[in-house]
């Protein structure tokens, strides 16, 4: 195997992209499978970053953040975050983003707060508790959560990230599944796809679980389902991703210009 | 918004202006409703072919009404290279994605004023237009303006 | 990206009877007048029009009594231009063909 897994769940993720899609990345590895997409398959991909940065590719290396130099030195446009989140994102414009999570559960609600000693999460005790572990909060991902047509969420595949119920909801998925989301009236219509570095799950289209639906070459059902904090229900008809071929992984390279898909 | 206490508009016009209690401290705030505009038709003086597009001069609130539309129609005095978005891209008013259509149009705005490119009225045609309106004979007035543009 | 080079002829077709369409510009400074004219040719009624500071562009489309609404917060011409006289003509009077929502 000439890939590594990263590269694998970052071709994977950029295959969910179509040409012409105004999109929106975060920095690290879903701006990579972003612009591998618009570089492979969808060169009219308007992508676009929250702090306002609108029609560039990032030069020189992957962008320190959303307003960096490397990604601001060829725009097209470049406004401001309120332009880009508030007009933009929360507004139901965006048709489709790749966000990060350090917790997510079988609703694909998304947690980038805190985590919190079993048994002191704020929804167990009733009132704000402070956090074990401090993380970096929601950023942007909460507006594309909300406003997003569909997104799609990247992260390690492991149990004590996969949870039945994550500590706290820093960007709502389905909530408590079923019609829960649509409740509240979001512009958006919520997660397509949860793609981590073992395989592809995606939501039951009535009880709005995740189950798995696919697999890598290099990762098997059992394995994925040993990795998973909740009971994962397996589609009838999971079936394997195609390997990369030589031009994606060409193209994904030539986007990753420091090789920090490559380091696993 | 607080500017809208002592005006007639909240008491006559609910449809578009209603009072209502803050959760955080119960003051009576006033909420207006939105309006999402099918499109908006901007005039601006420098546009690429993509739709991005440069405003000189003041741009009133066009860049925001370029957000709050479905789409934007955009006529420009002249189309330019998209270099010159690059250059500067703060500069950018309108991103391409928002907008549907460019018609190049140099004096557009005419009568009006159009800064840098016409700074002054033609009155001569601004009265033959008040007098239009009066006559009504707008339709014609507007089809010898047109100059066989359309 | 994508072109989107047309003609005014082409891009007045894209109005159709009943929309909502917000007009850029202020008074007499760099509003669609030419924009407006061409709309006057075609067929396109029951035009609701909104804007900040809505001038001379939208004031023709009262005139030819194409629009029949108006959202803003100022509709006039300023200075010596004065009062638009289209929206006038259209709102006032015993049987106004159009009214105004104003936001002041």
């Amino acid at each position: 195997m000439d890939y590594t897994k990263n590269e694998m769940m970052a071709i994977a993720t950029g295959r969910e992209f179509s040409d012409g899609e105004l999109a929106i990345f975060g920095v690290g590895l879903s701006m990579l499978a972003g612009f591998f997409a618009q570089r492979n398959h969808a060169p009219n991909m308007i992508a676009f970053t929250e702090g306002g940065v609108y029609g560039s590719t990032p030069v020189g290396g992957l962008p320190w953040g959303i307003e960096d130099n490397r990604i601001s030195a060829n725009a097209t446009s470049f406004t401001n975050a309120i332009d880009a989140l508030g007009m933009l994102v929360a507004s139901g414009r965006v048709d489709n983003a790749v966000i990060g999570a350090a917790q997510i559960d079988k609703y694909g609600n998304v947690n980038t707060t805190g985590i919190w000693a079993d048994g002191t999460q704020p929804w167990k005790v009733g009132k704000y508790t402070l956090p074990r572990v401090r993380l970096n909060g929601s950023g942007g991902a909460n507006e594309i959560a909300v406003g997003a047509k569909k997104y799609i969420i990247m992260a390690q595949h492991e149990k004590k990230r996969f949870v039945e119920k994550v500590d706290y909801i820093s960007s709502p998925g389905y909530l408590n599944g079923g019609d829960d989301r649509k409740k509240y009236g979001f512009p958006g219509g919520g997660p397509s796809a949860i793609i981590t570095n073992l395989g592809i799950l995606r939501p039951d289209p009535v009880t709005k679980e995740f189950y798995l639906d696919a697999y890598f070459v290099f990762s098997s059902v059992e394995e994925i389902i040993e990795n998973t904090g909740w009971d994962l229900k397996v589609s009838p008809n999971v079936k394997m991703v195609p390997e990369p071929t030589p031009e994606e992984l060409e193209n994904l390279r030539a986007v990753d210009e420091t090789g920090s898909l490559r380091t696993k | 918004m607080g500017g809208m206490w002592g005006s007639d508009l909240v008491a006559l016009r609910p449809e578009f202006f209603r009072a209502m209690k803050s959760p955080f401290d119960g003051t009576e705030v006033v909420c207006v409703k939105a309006l999402v505009p099918d499109y908006a038709i901007i005039h601006v003086q420098e546009a690429d072919v993509y739709g991005n597009c440069r405003i000189l001069g003041p741009s009133y609130q066009d860049a925001l009404l370029a957000r709050a539309a479905k789409k934007t129609i955009i006529t420009t005095e002249r189309i330019v290279g998209t270099y010159r978005m690059k250059e500067e891209p703060k500069l950018t008013a309108i991103p391409h994605f928002l907008v549907e259509a460019v018609v190049e149009l140099p004096g557009g705005a005419k009568p009006g004023i159009c800064y840098p490119e016409y700074q002054a009225v033609e009155w001569p045609k601004h009265k033959a237009y008040q007098k239009a309106v009066k006559e009504g004979q707008v339709v014609q007035y507007a089809q010898s303006m047109l100059e066989g543009r359309l | 990206m994508y072109e989107k080079v047309m003609s005014l002829n082409q891009a007045t077709d894209l109005i159709k009877d009943g929309m909502l369409l917000g007009i850029g510009g202020n008074g007499m400074h760099r509003t669609p007048t030419i924009f407006s004219m061409a709309l006057t040719q075609k067929p396109v009624k029951e035009l609701k029009i909104c804007g900040t500071a809505l001038g001379l562009a939208a004031d023709i489309l009262f005139a030819t009594n194409q629009a029949d609404t108006a959202y803003f917060g100022f509709f006039g011409l300023e200075n010596e231009a004065g009062l638009a006289p289209g929206m006038r003509k259209a709102m006032e009077g015993a049987e106004p063909k159009a009214r105004a929502i104003e936001g002041s």
